[in-house]
């Protein structure tokens, strides 16, 4: 991957996304053009059914494109099959969910630790960083606690924590504080930007919230599947 | 992932389940249990039948004279012999008669002292000896082989004939035995000319079949039978004793699988004839049909416990939609979820599988049944209902319970890695 901040480190390119049903067409992205680069902290932001979260999972591998090209450090993920987009975004991406999606049997620190059990890390490797990381992020007393003990905040932290221990290029975020208050919502998009900065991770976020993509390098509107505009 | 990862996480989620999974392993305890006795069951009767079959001389057909055909009298003679002979895939036929003494040995007598005279060569078919040695066919003198029941015929006066009785006290192998033709009848009536006396040498005692009933049985030569016979004519004549006929003629079928032939060439003759073979191949019949029935029973109880497995994991996958979603967004291959809920449903088999063995040996322990005879599913059980549980069955049967694991998990587990992860992600 090319370690280059004025160098987009993704590229979209006509891209087209179509669903499907017995009935109906309908054209949820028409077209897009995007680069993200690298090393910058994107909100991505519109109504509800603009087509925002599909271009979030299109450009993270989840879906693939009907028409278009996504190159991602210069790889075409579009061309990749399933197995190697799961390998890709294992080893390239994190992601941070609205309901946090943690796992319930497992307590704070294995959850965190999860993406290395993935990556077949060992287990005392694995649980050490993951304690050091919940020490950062002040959840050094939870490490054994499930997430039903823990509150909303603490479990988007764990969640963060969970993104970033892998080290990935890129982080997605799918409305990371769509179910916090606000104080916690602020708390959680400044620990995002502070790992865009002391990083340097790509950081693409989803959200409605616009009080709080001050925070970010730039917001992409998007309406009726196409970016209406873009500011710094 | 690492399969020890793999294994630890479907522990924690059959655990978060407690009590659905023990409900789904409680169905599975069941099956295993049912398809374990059942088997058990089977292999017992299996066992019982084919120790019955051992003792079953399965080509051997038994003729003798039809009584009840007076129209058609037929003789078990020589030419009966010739004729068995002659018919198609008879190996050899040995015809048998029983000739009757009155006996004296040392201070004691015997007033009906009866024996087997088969041909010498044959002998060996009939008796085989614990001490001593079979009839010299060589010899010219009198010889006989003699069971330990035979002992108690000979007495001191006729109030020892009594039911605990077992005989004198004296060495019987190699002793020489007085022996006259037709039994003490012949003795005292005056009118039944008395025959020559014949010095019977004892060459061999008789081995007992169960320890507990010693053999009362005594076979001499058919050819010194013959000469006793024509030798006394007239006592033999006098006491209605058939000199040139047989009693019984065997007749040895090649083959098994020719045996209803030759009974049916035989009974077309006129004799009555009998062979173990065709009770046999319907108690075979039976037996399979048995069989066949106890693993329709269990198959069905662990078919029943395999739509447990089944609804427990296709319930859970619904439940944990989400937590699949995550997984692959976050970059857990495909295979390693479909891994993750096949080891689920393999380890609810296993557990299933091993408690259920354990259950049917402890039913086997409790329910067993000594001694008495037990009539259960139509399976007759001779000397009580004992259950055979070898290793390999449990083995099996834990295997199978594994297997049926993973077969119900199949499904539910390719369908949970079939859905979106975005959608599965957001509920």
């Amino acid at each position: 991957m090319i370690e280059n901040k004025h160098e987009p480190l993704i590229i979209a390119r006509n891209v087209t996304k179509i669903y499907k049903t017995d009935k109906t067409r309908l054209k949820a992205l028409a077209n897009v053009h995007l680069d993200v680069m690298q090393g910058e902290f994107a909100a991505i932001v519109g109504t509800s059914g603009s087509g925002k979260s599909t271009l979030l999972s299109l450009l993270a591998g989840l879906e693939k494109p009907s028409a278009g090209r996504i190159m991602i450090g210069g790889r075409g993920i579009h061309r990749l099959n399933e197995e190697q987009l799961v390998d890709f975004r294992l080893k390239n991406t994190g992601f941070v969910f609205q309901s946090f999606n943690l796992f319930e049997v497992l307590t704070a620190q294995e959850n965190v630790a999860f993406p290395l059990m993935a990556q077949g890390v060992g287990k005392a490797e694995r649980m050490e960083r993951a304690k050091l990381i919940l020490n950062e992020y002040g959840l050094g007393r939870h490490l054994h606690h499930k997430p039903n003990e823990l509150s909303g905040g603490e479990q988007q932290r764990v969640s963060i924590a969970r993104a970033i221990i892998a080290e990935p290029k890129i982080i997605f975020a799918d409305e990371p504080t769509g179910n916090l208050d606000s104080q916690t919502a602020d708390i959680i998009i400044k620990s995002l930007a502070d790992i865009n900065k002391q990083k340097g991770t790509t950081i693409l976020m989803v959200t409605h919230d616009m009080e709080r993509v001050k925070y970010t390098d730039r917001i992409i509107k998007i309406a009726d599947g196409m970016i209406s505009e873009q500011e710094a | 992932m690492k399969i020890l990862d793999l294994i630890k996480l479907s522990v924690l989620n059959l655990y978060r389940r407690k009590s659905r999974t023990a409900l789904t392993v409680v169905g599975v305890v069941i099956g295993t249990a049912c398809i374990v006795i059942m088997i058990s069951l089977g292999l017992t009767n299996l066992v019982q039948f084919n120790k019955m079959l051992e003792n079953s001389d399965l080509e051997k057909i038994e003729v003798f004279a039809d009584e009840n055909n007076g129209m058609n009298k037929v003789k078990l003679n020589d030419a009966a012999v010739n004729a068995f002979l002659n018919v198609e895939n008879v190996e050899y036929v040995i015809p048998q008669k029983r000739i009757t003494f009155y006996g004296e040995f040392r201070e004691y007598y015997a007033s009906y002292f009866s024996a087997i005279a088969v041909p010498s060569e044959y002998l060996y078919k009939f008796a085989e000896v614990e001490e001593g040695q079979l009839i010299n066919p060589d010899s010219s003198m009198m010889q006989i082989v003699m069971g330990e029941g035979a002992f108690s015929y000979f007495v001191k006066n006729d109030d020892e004939y009594t039911r605990n009785y077992t005989g004198p006290n004296v060495e019987f192998l190699a002793a020489s035995i007085d022996l006259y033709l037709g039994g003490i009848r012949a003795i005292e009536n005056e009118e039944i000319p008395i025959s020559k006396l014949y010095k019977a040498q004892v060459t061999g005692i008789l081995k007992n079949e169960e320890e507990e009933y010693k053999t009362s049985d005594v076979y001499m030569s058919l050819d010194m039978a013959q000469k006793v016979l024509s030798e006394n004519y007239k006592t033999a004549n006098a006491l209605n004793m058939d000199i040139n006929g047989y009693d019984t003629i065997y007749v040895y079928a090649d083959n098994m699988d020719n045996v209803q032939e030759i009974l049916n060439t035989i009974r077309s003759y006129g004799f009555e004839a009998y062979s173990n073979t065709e009770w046999i191949t319907e108690l075979k019949a039976q037996q399979k049909a048995q069989q066949g029935q106890l693993l329709a029973i269990g198959l069905i109880a662990l078919v029943v416990s395999a739509i447990g497995i089944a609804n427990t994991m296709m319930t859970s996958i619904i439940e944990r939609k989400k937590e699949i979603g995550v997984m692959k967004v976050i970059g857990v291959s495909i295979l390693k979820i479909r891994a993750l809920f096949l080891i689920e449903s393999a380890i609810i088999g296993a557990v299933g599988g091993i408690a259920g063995c354990m259950l049917a040996h402890v039913f086997g322990y409790v329910v067993v049944s000594y001694g008495d005879a037990v009539n259960f599913l139509g399976m007759y059980f001779q000397s009580g209902m004992k259950f055979i549980m070898p290793l390999w069955l449990d083995l099996s049967a834990i295997g199978i319970a594994v297997f049926v694991g993973v077969t119900a998990g199949f499904f539910p587990a390719r369908s949970a890695t079939m859905l979106s992860a975005l959608e599965a992600v957001r509920g």
